[in-house]
């Protein structure tokens, strides 16, 4: 194995692999990165079992075969090699030397027969999304998932091809009992049926491929979602478990309808939540005709209270949310005004960006 | 290593490839049996067969994934060890979690817990829930020493297969390609039917607890005692010695009644073990053996070794 590769490539490729192979984990060979060549091109792999990311870059002078190298030692070398040209060639057991200029590297390296194989990334279907639409996706949904280690499967984004007045959507919903999060964009799929996958994983994806303006092309194989792009590959590995049927926690829109502006909303909730925060962040909303008031308080923690304009014209309502999650929920909406659609005292509140219907968020009430 | 290759056990192998060839596997097997007679070598066949890409059924020890299951880095083959004493609720917590995920490249992920019954109490209850509902594609396998340290709530959830200690022949054709004929000899009488006790001891230890033995048998009581405050001075070589006065009293006792060396657990011991038994009764020998297991179990009840060591020694009137 051998090859000869300009130095701002190779470092800006290792660079993407590092948050990878950087995890703590009890599996050594895990903080290595394995190196393939063939046909002038070389591909990087990391994994954590978890996910794995290929980026594939071209080279020069080739000798085809494999090196595995500790991930992050290679790359500070890398990026303190003088030059622009690198070689880098597989020596005796295992380990690699790196030149460049009148500088030599010599690294142990690992047998690359012991890296976990790279999952098949062959998926027989598959269906195209921009990547600026997918990782506004992720960014809206995750938040809600649950970070709770006993509830694994609500640990996850759940990902499915949807069918709505006819038209195809590609949808994500996030939940931990607590409050929801969905969002659908019109994209024909081809999952034919939902998927799990864990908040890390799709974090992840939108650090590595969230930069990109192209389109990822994205398939299902084994055990695996698979996001492309011409150069890189990002593999994540899907959770088992069947996710609860989440239609039924969404309420339908109804009368008890208020429009707020979302920046005042926030300022009013963050003086709250200076209060509430010491009193398990529950805050009272009493709405009537044109108006919403905000109080939350305790004889030990003080109290406040504040009045904000809405747009409102039902019978009086009262009711509670916890107002750390509705911060949550406000900070992922980008329109001006939103809407929140609300039944009774203690049924879950319907949040939406005003005039758009591509997404909502569903917030439980708590009971003060 | 194959199932082909397994010394001994053969029934547990069986029910196993059986289980792989009709494709029922179970979800959760236990097996118990003493330590160091092959539970898990076998549970890690086991995993190599389940997911062998060229034998059905069996390992074929050269494909990739029963090299990496041999290496140990293949990421669905699952190991958990007691960590110090006992396997802790969080090596449970890290277990759940990586089996959330589906598996990773395995046909069959396969959990191997060794010393099971070593899992804390609530290790096991949060144990419990996996057992209860395990994920598809996996199996667990449980190897124990003992069903005494589990909850009857998960034996009841696992096939259990029971190993037996090996016979001497099978304890010598495992020891033969690591250890001379004549180690395996001053060894046979302390490892029983456990071939994986033989790899912790040292043999030169050994043979040098045999030779206080031999100098204890002097007629003279402040000898004995002399070898008795020798040999408790370390814990290790106080207890072995008695191990190792148990098999001597065995052998002489056996000799007496059948005159056959092939039936001696000390080898290397044949010419003084014939000379004694011409000299001594079997009665009396029975008495010292009945004398020693008390000593033994009084050890274990209190503990005073060098107390306990003096008790057998001069109490040996037979040998
Ligand atoms: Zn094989």
């Amino acid at each position: 194995m051998k090859f000869v590769i300009e130095k701002d490539m190779l470092q800006t490729n290792l660079g993407k692999i590092q948050g990878i192979a950087e995890r703590k984990s009890t599996i050594p060979i895990l903080a290595n990165t394995l190196i393939s060549g063939e046909n002038n091109r070389i591909s990087i792999v990391a994994t954590d079992l978890e996910i794995g990311v290929m980026e594939i870059t071209e080279a020069t002078k080739m000798e085809k075969g494999e090196i595995c190298v500790s991930a992050r030692k290679f790359y500070d070398i890398i990026r303190e090699l003088p030059g622009d040209q690198i070689e880098v060639q597989k020596q005796e057991n295992f380990w690699v030397s790196i030149k460049a200029g009148k500088t030599e590297f010599n690294l142990p390296g690992l047998d690359p027969k012991e890296f976990p194989a790279f999952p098949s990334t062959e998926g027989t279907s598959y269906f195209n999304i921009d990547a600026q639409v997918l990782a506004e996706m992720i960014e809206k949904t995750v938040f809600a998932a649950s970070s709770e280690e006993s509830r694994f499967n609500l640990n996850g984004i759940y990902i499915e091809q949807a069918t709505r007045d006819k038209k195809d959507y590609f949808r994500m919903v996030a939940t931990d009992g607590h409050r929801l999060s969905m969002i659908e964009k019109e994209i024909k799929t081809t999952f034919e049926k939902g998927i799990i996958i864990s908040r890390r994983g799709l974090t992840e994806l939108k650090k590595i491929l969230g930069d990109t303006e192209r389109e990822i092309t994205v398939s299902l194989e084994g055990n695996n979602c698979i996001f492309k792009t011409e150069q890189t590959t990002v593999v994540i590995r899907l959770l088992e478990g069947e996710y609860p049927d989440y239609h039924q926690v969404i309420p339908g829109a109804n009368k008890k309808q208020v429009i707020i502006d979302r920046r005042e909303f926030i300022g009013a909730l963050r003086r709250a939540q200076v209060i509430a925060s010491e009193k398990g962040e529950g805050v009272k909303f009493f709405i009537q005709e044109e108006s919403m008031e905000i109080k939350t308080g305790g004889p030990d923690v003080g109290n406040v209270h504040e009045e904000i304009k809405v747009i409102y014209n039902g019978k009086p309502i009262e009711v509670s949310f916890n107002a750390r999650y509705l911060l949550d929920v406000l900070n992922n909406i980008d329109t001006e005004k939103i809407t929140v659609n609300l039944n009774e005292e203690l049924s879950p509140g319907l949040i939406k960006p005003m005039d758009r219907e591509d997404y909502l968020y569903v917030i439980m009430p708590m009971r003060i | 290593m194959a199932f082909g290759d397994v010394v001994g056990h053969q029934r547990p192998v069986q029910i196993l490839r059986r289980a792989i060839e009709g494709g029922r596997i179970h979800h959760a097997y236990l097996f118990t049996g003493e330590e160091g007679i092959g539970k898990r070598m076998v549970a890690l066949n086991m995993a190599k067969a389940l997911n062998c890409v060229n034998q059905q059924g069996d390992a074929c020890d050269e494909c990739l994934s029963c090299q990496r299951i041999d290496k140990g880095v293949h990421p669905d083959i699952i190991l958990i060890n007691p960590t110090g004493e006992s396997i802790k609720i969080g090596q449970i917590r890290e277990l759940q979690q990586a089996i959330a995920f589906k598996p990773y490249e395995a046909r069959w992920r396969v959990i191997i817990m060794d010393g099971a019954e070593r899992m804390t109490r609530e290790a096991a209850n949060a144990f419990l829930k996996t057992l209860e509902e395990p994920p598809g594609g996996t199996t667990i396998i449980l190897v124990a020493t003992a069903v005494e340290g589990l909850p009857a709530t998960v034996i009841s959830r696992c096939q259990r297969i029971r190993f037996n200690p090996l016979n001497p022949e099978e304890v010598r054709k495992i020891l033969s390609d690591r250890l001379a004929a004549e180690e395996i000899d001053i060894l046979a009488s302390l490892i029983g039917g456990s071939p994986g006790r033989a790899v912790q001891m040292d043999c030169e230890e050994v043979a040098k607890t045999k030779a206080v033995l031999l100098s204890a048998l002097s007629p003279s009581l402040v000898k004995r005692l002399h070898s008795a405050q020798d040999l408790a001075r370390y814990e290790g070589r106080g207890r072995m010695f008695l191990e190792i006065l148990g098999g001597w009293i065995r052998d002489i006792i056996v000799y007496q009644e059948t005159q056959d060396e092939e039936l001696l657990l000390n080898r290397d011991l044949t010419n003084e073990i014939k000379k004694v038994a011409l000299q001594q009764r079997t009665d009396g020998l029975l008495g010292d053996f009945w004398h020693l297991l008390h000593v033994q179990q009084g050890i274990e009840a209190h503990g005073n070794l060098q107390l306990s060591l003096e008790s057998a020694l001069l109490a040996m009137k037979g040998s």
